[in-house]
């Protein structure tokens, strides 16, 4: 219904007649206890409401976890880490809520395993033939290259049917062809022209959230191209000056200081300007996304986000990777508290498309070249 | 008589009969169990119909002979009754809600974890294992524990003996390649032609190859650049060619304090601790990247730092291998192994003079000793008082 069609009068009194249907059925956010008593009223037709996405796990609950799966993984040689992979994905959806519902991650063990060994296998095969001759080497090179656009789609696709909220599953339509010409025509040109990679990572949000659905329903970011130049531009216009008056600087406190500082400051300035772009990619990806009638706002702000990347950089450092469980929940934490959804109406609607089961190896075999392409 | 079907028989009195009968001959322990089974059990939560986002709170009932079904508040079955031994349930997860999907496609989920483990764990006493393991703190600390071991394990012997494996079975073909690579690298950035002039150097080059000429079926070369950046050192790359500085030279009072250097050199060619460097450097890189690869906020800098201090650790080793190829040929030739221990503390000395000039960055550097803007940084941190002990060694070796 929300993805119809329809005239604006039609649509009120669809939402009118499903409210009347589904009122009974209506929890009341977040709680556990339904009240009965108040079904008798009619809700008003699309009502309007913020909802906020909620993170309930806990470092220290998530650690348990985490440390259990890495020592199954070692004393099973790896084997493990498919179960172990599906556990850490599962913590994250269930302690993620909307509206009083956690999201579920559904993928089978058994065929990630399968996928990895796909991977593993591929990965050797390349490695063996790379070794043998240079101009197999190219060929293999070449082959994977075209296997890369498959591969992103599949892992894309796999992700998404294994996803759910509210018993209705996530849907990935993105064709192949769709897949080459983001990330082989418009990644090429991107690497040959630089001036091209904030349009390059435009086409490609846009394939991953255009091409999505959730049940019945489309996702939509229909971002122009000027906001992606945006935080480059800003990030050049800050960074340049700070770079040139910091050379400036270091040359006239003399080298001995300079050879200390200056690397200092472009380690720094580093730094900041990729945690910056992170910030700002992220909230172009879901901040104005919408899902039929729904928007999403994700509002990360520079200040905090960069105080909980550098906490979490120091963290994970000092505690020679003790703190990876903290670090991530406190990511997921950061991210849920600064994502939130208008919902019109109520969230009841979505209806699940029954879908033909994937094979993992397209998502395995992206994890595994390491292909970010995360949604 | 004695087993007939206990719920279908004709009459209450029958029944009545049959039942006391039973009880007459089962034993007590069996009797308990039964009890138990009957025992009416439900977990409140909320019930999804598996088409629709629609969410309506319901409860899931134990129907006493080992199935359950959804009820809705208002007591309508929402799913007809399932086995509990062929259920699909999501297994327990920290506090996460537990999912029980139907056959027809319904789903219930609760937070009721205790109802739900009652009804639950009599049928299937393996689906929360893994929770079993991830909610004791000594299952937590023993993998602790391992893991912490295996990974020393893999840091401090994995990664060496694996480095040291392939760089020995590296065709002579990829060394050499690499090795130029090299040294291409450094001229262009640090190196510029000796000053040295060509009689002397074509002199030096005899002698010191006639000291030693191969190792290992490697061919040695040896080269001169000027270095003012790097100041007096002499490194080896991975084809075998040994690169002295003509700082060095300007250092050496005789060939023998060359030769001493030298030999320490070819002990890094014979060991072949160049490729094995690049090998354990790259491997550890990849490794702390696949580790820290999904956690998108952190940032290459954690990538850098375990492994310039891993690979700190792994360079002294190879110092101290190379000390002792030198010290054993020097031994061997009838050369006094003091010619070593002299050299050490000029190239100390000399550094010490010019940490005051700051050092441009030498990033890419070859494998080498007290030279470059890395190793001199390392210095601080663990290879100084090393030098004392590498100088003892020498002094103290007849």
């Amino acid at each position: 219904m929300l993805n119809s069609s329809n005239t604006s009068s039609d649509k009120n009194a669809d939402v009118q007649n499903a409210h009347h249907a589904l009122s009974l059925l209506d929890d009341p956010v977040g709680g556990h206890q339904k009240e009965n008593d108040q079904t008798t009223s009619l809700p008003p037709v699309a009502e309007v409401r913020d909802l906020s996405f909620q993170f309930n796990g806990t470092g220290a609950e998530f650690f348990k976890i985490w440390i259990v799966n890495v020592f199954l993984s070692i004393i099973t040689l790896g084997i493990y880490s498919a179960w172990a992979k599906v556990r850490t994905q599962r913590y994250f959806y269930a302690n993620t809520t909307l509206d009083g519902s956690s999201f579920e991650y559904l993928a089978d063990p058994i065929k990630i395993l399968k996928g990895r060994c796909i991977a593993f296998g591929l990965l050797l095969l390349y490695t063996l033939l790379g070794r043998s001759s240079p101009v197999l080497f190219m060929v293999c090179a070449l082959v994977l290259l075209a296997f890369t656009p498959w591969a992103v789609r599949q892992s894309l696709a796999f992700r998404a049917r294994y996803s759910a909220w509210r018993g209705v599953r996530f849907h990935f339509n993105g064709t192949v062809k769709g897949a080459v010409n983001t990330y082989i025509f418009w990644w090429a040109a991107a690497s040959f022209f630089g001036f091209l990679l904030p349009a390059f990572l435009r086409k490609q949000m846009q394939y991953v959230v255009n091409n999505m659905r959730f049940g019945d329903v489309d996702f939509k970011n229909d971002v122009e191209t000027f906001p992606y130049y945006k935080p480059f531009l800003k990030m050049l216009a800050l960074v340049l000056p700070v770079f040139i008056v910091g050379a400036v600087l270091a040359g006239s406190l003399g080298r001995e200081t300079a050879a200390i500082f200056f690397p200092v400051l472009v380690a720094l300035i580093f730094f900041l300007a990729s945690v910056y772009i992170r910030m700002s990619l992220t909230n172009l990806r879901f901040d104005n996304a919408t899902l039929g009638e729904h928007t999403f706002h994700c509002r990360y702000e520079l200040k905090s986000y960069f105080w909980l990347v550098l906490t979490n950089t120091l963290g994970v450092l000092f505690t020679l990777g003790l703190f990876y469980p903290f670090a991530k929940v406190r990511q997921a934490q950061y991210a849920a508290e600064h994502m939130s959804v208008t919902a019109v109406g109520h969230l009841d609607e979505f209806i699940d498309r029954q879908q033909e089961d994937l094979s993992a190896t397209g998502g395995e075999v992206g994890d595994l070249f390491d292909i970010d392409v995360g949604f | 008589m004695m087993h007939p079907p206990r719920l279908s028989l004709p009459s209450p009195f029958n029944k009545g009969v049959l039942i006391l009968q039973h009880r007459l001959l089962k034993q007590t322990a069996r009797l308990n169990n039964e009890n138990q089974r009957f025992k009416i059990m439900h977990a409140s939560g909320f019930y999804f119909d598996g088409k629709s986002s629609k969410k309506q709170s319901a409860r899931l009932v134990f129907t006493g002979t080992a199935h359950w079904f959804v009820v809705s508040d208002e007591g309508d079955s929402l799913t007809t009754p399932e086995s509990i031994a062929e259920a699909r349930v999501s297994s327990r997860l920290g506090n996460t809600p537990t999912l029980i999907r139907f056959s027809q496609g319904g789903i219930f989920e609760s937070v009721d974890h205790e109802a739900l483990d009652a009804m639950l764990l009599p049928h299937r006493p393996r689906v929360n294992w893994a929770h079993r393991l991830e909610s004791r703190l000594r299952y937590v600390v023993a993998g602790l524990l391992v893991t912490a071991a295996v990974v020393f394990c893999l840091i401090y012997y994995g990664i060496p003996a694996g480095a040291k494996a392939v760089a020995f079975a590296l065709p002579e073909e990829t060394t050499r390649v690499i090795g130029r690579g090299t040294l291409q690298l450094l001229d262009k950035e640090f190196l510029s032609q000796s000053k040295i002039d060509e009689q002397e150097q074509q002199r030096l080059r005899q002698r010191l190859l006639a000291f030693i000429p191969a190792i290992n079926n490697i061919p040695v070369s040896v080269e001169f650049r000027n270095a003012p950046m790097i100041g007096a050192n002499a490194f080896a790359l991975p084809s075998g060619t040994i690169v002295f500085t003509d700082q060095l030279i300007f250092l050496a009072e005789n060939d023998e304090d060359l030769l001493a250097i030298y030999g320490h050199e070819v002990g890094h060619v014979s060991h072949r601790h160049a490729m094995r460097q690049l090998l354990q450097a790259s491997t550890l890189a990849i490794a702390v990247a696949l580790f820290t690869g999904d956690l998108t906020s952190t940032s290459s800098l954690i990538a850098a730092a375990p492994v310039l201090l891993i690979q700190s650790g792994y360079s002294r080793e190879f110092e101290r291998e190379a000390d002792l190829f030198a010290l054993h040929t020097l031994q061997s030739n009838h050369i006094s192994p003091k010619h070593f221990s002299t050299m050490l503390r000029k190239i100390s000395a000399s550094h010490q003079e010019e940490n005051d000039k700051p050092a441009p960055d030498a990033k890419n550097a070859p494998e080498d000793h007290e030279g470059s803007d890395k190793v001199r940084w390392q210095t601080y941190l663990s290879t100084h008082p090393d030098t004392e002990e590498r100088i003892k060694m020498f002094d103290e070796a007849r």
